[in-house]
């Protein structure tokens, strides 16, 4: 009887154990198990099918959530280390070949070595949840150079205002091809020693309004520190102000921006979503020169010229006016963009953070980027062109990431006409007009 | 009239004019679809509780939603992500919150705009609610409350059992642009649980099929618990059979407590700390 009894008792302890072995097994442990979906719907589950995440009903898991307090989903947003160390890192390498002039014209072969290197270290400190601060700095080869690339504090008053002060990456674009809106970081036509990017010293204030809100920001680019690296004069910073309402059909942007020494710029611009796959944009621009009398001199043409920036104005009052659609077939894998501009002004076209400067007069640009299903493959192409300067390019690119870090690019890169625009903006080291590179990228975060 | 109701009156047996035989007739025709409109009546009704269940139009919804993606031949990645939803504007806001190297990365969705924030280009871009989420077989529209009685009609009804699980299985076809996949089959219980979905393209072609085997209750709601979700077509030949990629999505700290307006923002995925 007691036999009977201990085997029934054996039975009764280990029988939800195989039970759960059985369950166990219907989730593969291994991502080249196939799953059988039906059989899931056979048993009770467990609590853990794939093993890598927390079960509901564990700690990690708020079946009755309490009140007063912040959504702990939000909690888990909001609960970061004090101090965070993270890095980045790109290594590239490749070989590069191109002629010295466009292709159908002649020039000489030359052949580059394609070798760059750049590591980045960010530094996060979260004081409170009202306060934090970044620092991020990169080291670059060839340059040699050490580079702080944003050193910001972000404070928030009762989770509706929020202030930034110092140097952090900003931008007002609304177009991906033609920075027109990107007002904040239009430069005098002063020669640049380098390529500069988005990061720009400012003090700003958001008011979150619906899922836009209010921008307003005051602001200095380093070239107007006299002499460089001491505190600006109040009348060499910029004001800046921008106004986004977004709605379920149209989001809208309203901004402006004034600086001593350049052109008061306005600009709307606007884009809505047709069917998911269709996006429509728009944008517009104002921009009056403001010639101030001590730095105008009138030229014998009628235009006027300044001294600082060698601002040369056919007309005080200048309109750019351009739209375009972005097109997305395939779940997403395909992606097409067609853009026109008209760009009405003839000076302070260059762009921080942007390869290539606004130009004058129609602008044309087409994009193809298609993510091949199931291959590591990508294919873009881009193209772009000015009738009224007779200046354009046309750049193919193939991409591969066949291994985690690793990307293979074969790129080829084609400026045409007039010798300058965008022929002389080029990218490429040596400025030639035709090239082909494959370069190799090493790259991650940690 | 009276006349003929008289006469038929009193027969009762086999013998009846033809005008009782078309009165039967007309009779017959009528109540017919009596049966069949209450039917279709109740397979809608079963419909819009499924889209009760997924829909939160009385409270703010928020939960840390895991995400475990299997490739066959490539291994396994979790993915996590902190999702907030605001049904009755039809918004919703996900943060990433691991992988490490994606935190801060942000979607906001309003109607048909879906924003995606690139922190490194510090701009929003829009993509579809057609995409991948993340690179999972998971897509941005699964976030979202359902609509199938709104999006779908309804083709047919068969009771079924799936396991251990009486349900309804729907064949449902939709004309508009704007959903993911326009051809569904869907399990359905009689409280209006989705147990499994069957998604298809225009062709008929299998796309993927997802299940949720499972619920749990939270402020006396359901709320999905686990999501399985089978991509039809990915995959890898391990072993000499074919192995489809999959998706695991649990979805823990469910909470319907409300969120902050600002957390529907796009400066909220400006300033989150990467």
């Amino acid at each position: 009887m007691s036999r009977a009894l201990a085997g029934l008792l054996l039975a009764f302890l280990l029988l939800p154990a195989a039970g759960t072995a059985t369950l166990w097994a219907q989730v593969p442990d291994s991502a080249d198990q196939p799953l059988d979906i039906d059989s899931l719907f056979e048993f009770d589950q467990p609590d853990d099918p794939a093993g890598d995440s927390p079960a509901p009903g564990s700690p990690d898991s708020t079946t009755s959530p309490p009140t007063g307090t912040l959504p702990p989903a939000l909690q888990r947003v909001q609960d970061v280390d004090p101090v965070r160390l993270r890095g980045n890192f790109r290594f590239v390498l490749g070989y590069s070949t191109g002629l010295t002039q466009p292709l159908g014209e002649g020039g000489e072969r030359q052949d580059l070595a394609v070798v760059e290197l750049r590591s980045g270290l960010d530094l996060l400190f979260t004081v409170s949840p009202q306060l934090s601060i970044s620092q991020r700095m990169r080291f670059e080869y060839p340059k040699y150079e050490l580079k702080v690339t944003e050193l910001a504090m972000d404070y928030a008053i009762e989770d509706a205002v929020f202030l930034t002060l110092g140097l952090k990456r900003i931008n007002w674009s609304r177009s991906p091809n033609f920075p027109l809106t990107n007002i904040i970081h239009r430069r005098a036509d002063k020669p640049l020693t380098a390529p500069r990017d988005y990061s720009t010293i400012i003090g700003r204030t958001v008011i979150p309004i619906g899922i836009g809100g209010l921008e307003l920001l005051v602001q200095n680019k380093d070239e107007y520190q006299e002499p460089p690296g001491t505190t600006p004069q109040p009348d060499r910073m910029g004001y800046g102000a921008k106004f986004n309402y977004a709605s379920r059909r149209l989001d809208l942007d309203v901004g402006g921006y004034y600086q001593s020494g350049l052109a008061a710029r306005g600009f709307v611009s606007g884009s809505t979503t047709l069917t998911d796959r269709i996006e429509l944009y728009g944008q517009g621009l104002v921009s009056e020169a403001r010639l101030r009398r001590d730095d105008t001199r009138l030229r014998t043409d009628g235009k006027a010229e300044t001294i600082r920036g060698r601002i040369i104005a056919d007309n005080p009052l200048d309109f750019s006016l351009g739209a375009g659609t972005v097109v997305s077939f395939l779940s997403g894998a395909l992606e097409l963009n067609g853009e026109y501009l008209y760009h009405g002004e003839e000076s302070e076209n260059r762009v921080d953070g942007s390869t290539f400067p606004l130009y004058w007069g129609h602008n044309f640009a087409a994009n193809v980027d298609y993510r091949i299903p199931d291959t590591p493959f990508r294919l873009r192409m881009g193209y772009r062109y000015n009738p009224s300067l007779d200046t354009g390019f046309f750049v193919p690119r193939v991409t591969v990431t066949p291994y985690r870090h690793l990307t293979l690019d074969l790129i080829g890169g084609m400026f045409f006409g007039a010798a300058g625009g965008y022929r002389a903006a080029n990218p490429d080291d040596a400025k030639r007009p035709a090239f082909l590179t494959l370069a190799a990228t090493v790259s991650g975060r940690i | 009239m009276n006349m003929t109701m008289q006469k038929c009156a009193p027969s009762g047996g086999p013998s009846r004019t033809p005008m009782t035989v078309a009165f039967l007739a007309a009779l017959v025709v009528l109540l017919l679809p009596a049966p069949a409109a209450a039917s279709q009546a109740r397979d809608l009704e079963r419909l819009r509780r499924a889209d009760a269940a997924w829909s939160y139009l009385d409270s703010d919804f928020s939960a840390e939603y895991h995400i475990v993606q299997d490739v066959p031949g490539r291994g396994r990645s979790t993915t996590v992500a902190a999702v907030f939803r605001r049904d009755r504007q039809d918004i919703y806001t996900i943060v990433i919150l691991e992988p490490e190297a994606d935190r801060g990365q942000g979607y906001l969705k309003q109607g048909d705009t879906l924003w995606i924030y690139d922190p490194v280009g510090a701009r929003f871009n829009v993509t579809s609610s057609r995409e991948r989420f993340q690179n999972t077989n998971a897509r941005n529209s699964d976030f979202t409350q359902s609509t199938l009685a709104e999006d779908y009609r309804i083709v047919g009804v068969t009771p079924t059992q799936l396991g251990r699980h009486a349900a309804y299985l729907y064949d449902l076809e939709s004309d508009r642009d704007g959903v993911t996949f326009p051809i569904m089959r869907a399990w359905i219980t009689d409280d209006g649980r989705i147990l499994k979905t069957e998604d298809f393209s225009r062709s008929g072609q299998l796309m993927r099929t997802t299940a949720i085997p499972d619920y749990q209750q939270v402020a006396g709601r359901l709320i999905p618990q686990r999501i399985f979700i089978i991509d039809a077509l990915e995959g890898a030949m391990i072993d000499g059979r074919f192995v489809n990629e999959r998706t695991i999505i649990t979805v823990t700290r469910p909470s319907f407590q409300p969120v902050p307006n600002s957390v529907f923002s796009k400066s909220f995925l400006e300033r989150i700390r990467r």
